[in-house]
């Protein structure tokens, strides 16, 4: 399917429309679905999420274009529901929040191999490997509490090992923040990967931040405020590569691109054929919100669109595992931390970080606690030979 | 720390805020319901998404059917092939779960202690093996018919949602070994109706091989039930 940014006109806002029924169908199936679905469900989720995070703080500070963003917003808001709703409720928060651990580590794969900027691609692999080790620790948690086994979520698509340390990912703020692309200079393709990857660590973030306290036992709502602790340092990092001097009308454009370009990308890969026709659906509403906005941004900032965005889009995030690039980055930067915006060996960390990391171990890691010895196994560490729980 | 509840601040019920409570019941009159029909509503929404015939899921297709393994399914599965299979697959993971109910439970005994006529931390230790040994051997049963013991089967996807709240109460540091003991009554009561329901499958079929360590089983979760219901009996002061 080839799709042009700039001439797609999509579905008009005025004729997007919804029901509460609408909003709410049936679920895919937690057992019977491709672990990519809800990949996808999870991401476009934090995709939407964005999409009203942004629209608000834009209302905040640009009084002349509220009645744009709001009318644009209540479709985001119906859009977001109607695809987070499709998540089943038979999938536990700790089971979702695995299925949240694999977006960011497939997803982020996928953007670090498609990056084309050396220092970006270097960006999203440092936060993979960080990702890649909370679902080690997730696994072991749900192993260890409930006694499942956390691949009947993955479906062996992901490796289910231990990254950096999460108990190591720990820095002083400062050493979170990075360098920005320049919105000048820089690809399409950088811009539509940095907005994806901040959003899908945003919505983790506040998804972690929703369900900790509903858990009962205590090393998993310590484990929930260890992770949910990085995901907000992700989030630092992750908004800090995004060019702050380009306008708000730009960033709004941008996002609008970057939703067109993620459902492009659910439609490319979807297996199951009712949720396929929902992203189809919502790839013409979304280009029907950046025909809106390139009109308005045409209009008032009197450039062209064709200056933000290029005409064809890029190739589609790749839906499919990328354990031999993951199993490779682990084997040659693992040790990497940060000193401000670069990226140092372990051993040449900041004197903040250090002391930050220190102070908040200093009473346990909960991280390290919940997955001590803890090897993965078909079928929980309990179905293993020689039972390695003893 | 008491094993039972105790008195308390308790703010939830009406009579903590008598006159609060009667300016919200005045407050009907002045402001009725802005629709109608009663809980019916209620039931047309549920009936409606119900009959889309959106499953949970499926059992997973033996993988591995063949010869002797085959004729053998064959026969235990009779004319639900499936019905078997799905089973297991519940018990397995409820068995799973349960070992980790246990040790839970034992570190409650060790956060708390026990009360008289209460279990000791070996009697934990004893049901907790127990327990696992029943998944060892649902897991060599799943095998030996060709079945695969990591799939999660709709049956065992259910009994973990509804076992979610008895596990909620056991890992929460602040119920005690008794309140967690209750909790585990409502397992143990289930697990004793589930292994019935396994042995007689097996039975339909003639199986002996999977019935006799079945029974076995059977044999030993009556006898955590009776040891629940006696711990449960004593912290609550009955003889």
């Amino acid at each position: 399917m080839a799709l042009d940014l700039l001439k797609d006109k999509g579905v008009p806002l005025e004729q997007q429309r919804f029901t509460w029924r609408e909003l709410v169908q049936p679920p895919f199936s937690k057992l019977d679905d491709d672990a990519f679905t809800r990949v996808r469900v999870i991401l476009m989720n934090g995709i939407e999420s964005e999409a009203l995070r942004f629209g608000h703080a834009c209302a905040r500070m640009n009084g002349d274009l509220q009645r744009a963003l709001a009318r644009v917003r209540r479709v985001e808001q119906h859009q977001q529901t109607l695809v987070n709703w499709l998540n089943p409720a038979d999938q536990s928060p700790l089971e979702t929040t695995i299925g949240f651990e694999q977006v960011a580590i497939e997803v982020t794969a996928s953007v670090a191999e498609s990056e084309p900027d050396p220092y970006l691609a270097q960006v999203y692999r440092f936060g993979l490997l960080e990702d890649f080790d909370h679902m080690y620790r997730y696994a072991a948690l749900m192993d260890r509490v409930e006694g499942k086994d956390a691949n009947t979520i993955v479906q062996s698509y992901s490796d289910i090992l231990p990254g950096r340390p999460t108990s190591l990912e720990h820095r002083d703020p400062i050493d979170d923040l990075r360098n920005p692309y320049d919105r000048t200079q820089a690809a399409l393709l950088t811009k539509l990967n940095a907005l994806t990857i901040m959003a899908g660590e945003h919505q983790t973030h506040d998804y972690y931040m929703t369900v900790g306290p509903t858990f009962a036992d205590p090393i998993a709502r310590q484990l929930y405020a260890e992770i949910a602790s990085i995901e907000e340092q992700h989030v630092t990092q992750y908004e800090s590569i995004i060019d702050t001097k380009e306008t708000w009308l730009e960033k709004w454009l941008l996002h609008e691109a970057t939703e067109v370009y993620n459902y492009y990308s659910c439609v490319e890969y979807e297996g199951n054929p009712r949720i396929k026709r929902i992203w189809e659906r919502f790839l013409e509403y979304e280009l029907g919100h950046l025909r809106f906005v390139a009109d308005l941004f045409e209009n008032t900032e009197k450039r062209d669109a064709a200056s933000v965005l290029s005409t064809s889009v890029p190739q589609p995030i790749r839906y499919e595992s990328h354990r031999d690039f993951v199993r490779q980055v682990l084997r040659t930067e693992v040790n990497l931390s940060a000193a401000g915006a670069n990226f140092v060996d372990r051993s040449q960390e900041t004197q903040h970080t250090q002391n930050y990391r220190n102070h908040m171990n200093s009473e346990g890691s909960p991280s390290d606690a919940v997955a001590a010895s803890y090897i993965w196994t078909p079928g929980t560490e309990l179905a293993a030979p020689a039972r390695s729980r003893r | 720390m008491s094993q039972s509840a105790t008195s308390g601040t308790n703010l939830t019920g009406i009579a903590a805020a008598p006159q609060r409570s009667q300016e919200m019941v005045r407050g009907m009159d002045e402001f009725p319901p802005s629709s109608h029909d009663g809980a019916h509503s209620i039931a047309q929404v549920r009936i409606a998404y119900a009959q889309l015939g959106e499953p949970v899921g499926s059992v997973p297709q033996p993988a591995d059917l063949t010869g002797k393994v085959q004729a053998a399914a064959k026969a235990v599965m009779g004319e639900k092939p499936l019905l078997l299979i799905d089973k297991l697959g519940e018990r397995l993971a409820f068995e799973r779960s349960g070992t980790r109910l246990y040790e839970a439970l034992i570190s409650k005994h060790e956060a708390y202690g026990s009360f008289s006529g209460g279990p000791s931390k070996q009697d934990l230790e004893q049901v907790m093996e127990e327990e696992y040994r029943h998944f060892t051997l649902l897991q060599t049963a799943i095998e030996q018919l060709g079945g695969d013991p990591t799939a999660v089967t709709p049956s065992a996807d259910l009994s973990g949602t509804a076992g979610h709240g008895i596990k909620q109460v056991i890992v929460d540091p602040r119920t005690t070994l008794l309140q967690s003991l209750e909790a585990m009554l409502i397992a143990e009561l289930t697990d004793n109706a589930c292994w019935e329901t396994l042995i007689e499958l097996a039975q339909r079929a003639g199986e002996d091989e999977v019935v006799r360590p079945f029974q076995q089983a059977r044999m030993t979760e009556q006898e955590h039930l009776d040891k629940v219901k006696t711990w449960v009996a004593a912290g609550q002061g009955r003889p």
